[in-house]
């Protein structure tokens, strides 16, 4: 817990190991008032997705309000991993709580984000500008979680995220993409939530994230007050006197390897054709990864191929990554921003190196406490080694409450670098209290 | 070993729906087992082949744990097998997993595992050379 007495703000993080629901509900929002002298401004809660099968996500929000003052402002959902002063973790709940007089807080959601990601954006920002519109403070930030992507999982079939058929490709394609959100599935469309989002609130500083479950892309849940959603957008909005910090890196490298988008349909989601071929065909040759070898480890080399994000020579600040195969398609996980695509690439190195370029220049003194989005599969391809991450984060800022959740893709922006939604990038946000 | 500290570790370790079994172990010797459920079914039925490479690893880990061997893990039909050694000692962290898991957030937990055990293993030094 850290009391800057100057500005009265008071910052603190909570931990929850317990596997029953209501306990770690409790314990992590005990855990993490019990150091505020002031009942918490705003509560940000987010656990892993264990707890749906040791009691459920309701018993587990039922137990942070067992504890947690009535009525406090609290947002979250479920992440693959998080780390925080404690350690690091891909099982628990882990929680942030603020406490500050000179602020006002709003929450918002908007349902249904894969359906209609334009209707929940709106519904999510006028929720929250309602609710700040008397507001004497000018700084802005909004924190959020959207639900990620979901496979669809029938029985027999199992999960979808490789459909090896041509024709049922083709069914996918032109009739799943559009089928799947109804019923709940399908991709997340963030970058449609987080464009409208900002067009909407546009001098606002956003962070946020994609809610997933254990990284099987199956499930997954926004928290919002003492309600459990998914398909959803969450988001907590604050009006505050202090100098707004928010910090947005990516570290990948260009590869040699480049392809023409020549063929695409559903917003550019859905790739036909890479350099006039057959789409999957070109990914797999860029990737070295023969037909035979697709056809008997498909999984195998979903997941490999996962490790190949891309972005556009037109707009290279977007990234995205190769979401699966239909027939002979790809899919993205976020729409094309270009005709020219560029397979990139990340080394261990080059995720340590996010951590000292975002803190080497930072005064810690100024900051109350640092919240963090580090994409999962960045903590997924490190393993065992994400402690460097730990052992990075407490070289720079041991002494302030921090934590960092991993969310599948992340977003962040500025009210002068607008919010883009986008994979494998680290993103921080604090607030300057000298 | 139902009171074994270590035991309890492991017992959390194994509610983790990938985590298949896992134990702390030598070469020819499993010294703790988790005390609450045992293995999950699917790895009963390949045991026998597993526990025959697991103790082939040992030896290595055995000959170069000195020498700062941390790590090992293998693959077997469709289950990955991982050593997460004990520093200086030829015991190690075995857990046994599917082959095609989200092995990095597994690790995660594994190494909290490891530097549980180790705590406790510490602490009971203590105990004993007081």
């Amino acid at each position: 817990m850290i009391d800057r007495r100057e500005s009265k703000l008071e910052a603190s993080i909570g931990l929850s190991r317990k596997w029953d629901a209501r306990e770690a509900g409790r314990e992590v929002a005990k855990s993490t008032i019990k150091d505020l002298s002031q009942p918490p401004s705003f509560f940000l809660l987010f656990s892993t997705i264990h707890y749906k099968d040791h009691g459920g996500f309701q018993e587990f929000l039922d137990g942070v309000w067992d504890v947690l003052p009535e009525g406090t402002p609290l947002i979250g959902g479920t992440v693959a991993a998080f780390i925080n002063n404690y350690g690091c973790y891909s099982r628990g709940a882990a929680a942030l709580a603020v406490s500050y007089p000179n602020l006002d807080i709003a929450v918002g959601i908007g349902r249904y984000s894969r359906r209609n990601p334009k209707k929940a954006a709106e519904n999510c920002a006028n929720m929250i500008k309602r609710g700040l519109k008397e507001s004497k403070y000018k700084n802005k930030m909004l924190v959020n979680m959207i639900s990620a992507g979901k496979l669809p999982k029938f029985p027999i079939v199992g999960r979808i995220q490789i459909i090896k058929s041509k024709f049922f490709g083709w069914i996918a394609t032109y009739f799943g993409m559009k089928l799947f959100p109804l019923i709940g599935y399908g991709l997340g469309k963030e970058e449609d939530v987080i464009d409208h989002l900002v067009s909407y609130m546009s001098d606002y500083y956003i962070i946020g994230g994609s809610a997933l479950d254990s990284g099987d892309m199956l499930e997954n849940y926004q928290f919002i007050g003492n309600n459990v959603y998914t398909n959803s957008i969450v988001a907590l909005g604050c009006s505050v006197d202090l100098q707004i910090f928010l910090r947005s890196m990516i570290r990948l490298h260009e590869t040699d390897k480049s392809l023409e988008i020549t063929s695409a349909t559903r917003d550019g989601r859905v790739i036909k054709k890479l350099d006039n071929k057959p789409a999957k065909e070109q990914i797999l040759k860029a990737l070295g990864v023969r037909e035979e070898q697709f056809k008997d480890l498909g999984p195998f080399y979903y997941r490999t191929s996962n490790y190949f994000p891309v972005t556009f020579e037109e707009n290279k600040k977007y990234t995205t990554g190769v979401g699966g195969f239909f027939g002979d398609n790809i899919y993205l996980g976020y729409k094309t921003r270009g005709k020219k695509m560029i397979l990139l690439s990340i080394t261990g190195r080059e995720i340590i190196d996010l951590i000292d370029n975002s803190f080497r220049d930072l005064d810690k003194n100024k900051f109350p406490f640092i919240f963090m989005y580090l994409s999962f599969i960045l903590v997924n391809t490190l393993g065992a080694r994400t402690y460097i991450i730990k052992s990075k984060l407490d070289e720079y800022i041991k002494e302030i409450p921090y934590l960092m959740i991993c969310p599948v893709n992340e977003n962040a922006g500025t009210p002068n670098e607008p919010a883009i939604a986008r994979v494998y990038s680290f993103n921080a946000l604090s607030l300057l209290t000298k | 070993m139902r009171d074994d500290p270590i035991a309890d570790v492991l017992d959390d370790l194994l509610k983790l729906d990938e985590i298949l079994a896992c134990m702390v172990a030598r070469r020819n010797m499993i010294s703790v087992m988790p005390s609450s459920d045992g293995f999950k079914p699917e790895v009963m039925g390949i045991w026998d082949i597993i526990k025959r490479a697991t103790d082939d690893v040992f030896g290595v880990i055995r000959d170069y744990s000195q020498a700062g061997l941390g790590e090992m893990e293998f693959r077997l039909q469709d289950y990955e097998v991982l050593f997460y050694v004990f520093p200086d000692t030829e015991n190690a962290l075995v857990a046994i997993i599917p082959a095609l898991a989200n092995k990095g957030l597994i690790e995660i937990e594994m190494e909290n595992t490891r530097r549980e055990i180790l705590k406790i293993m510490e602490e009971k030094e203590e105990t004993v050379t007081r």
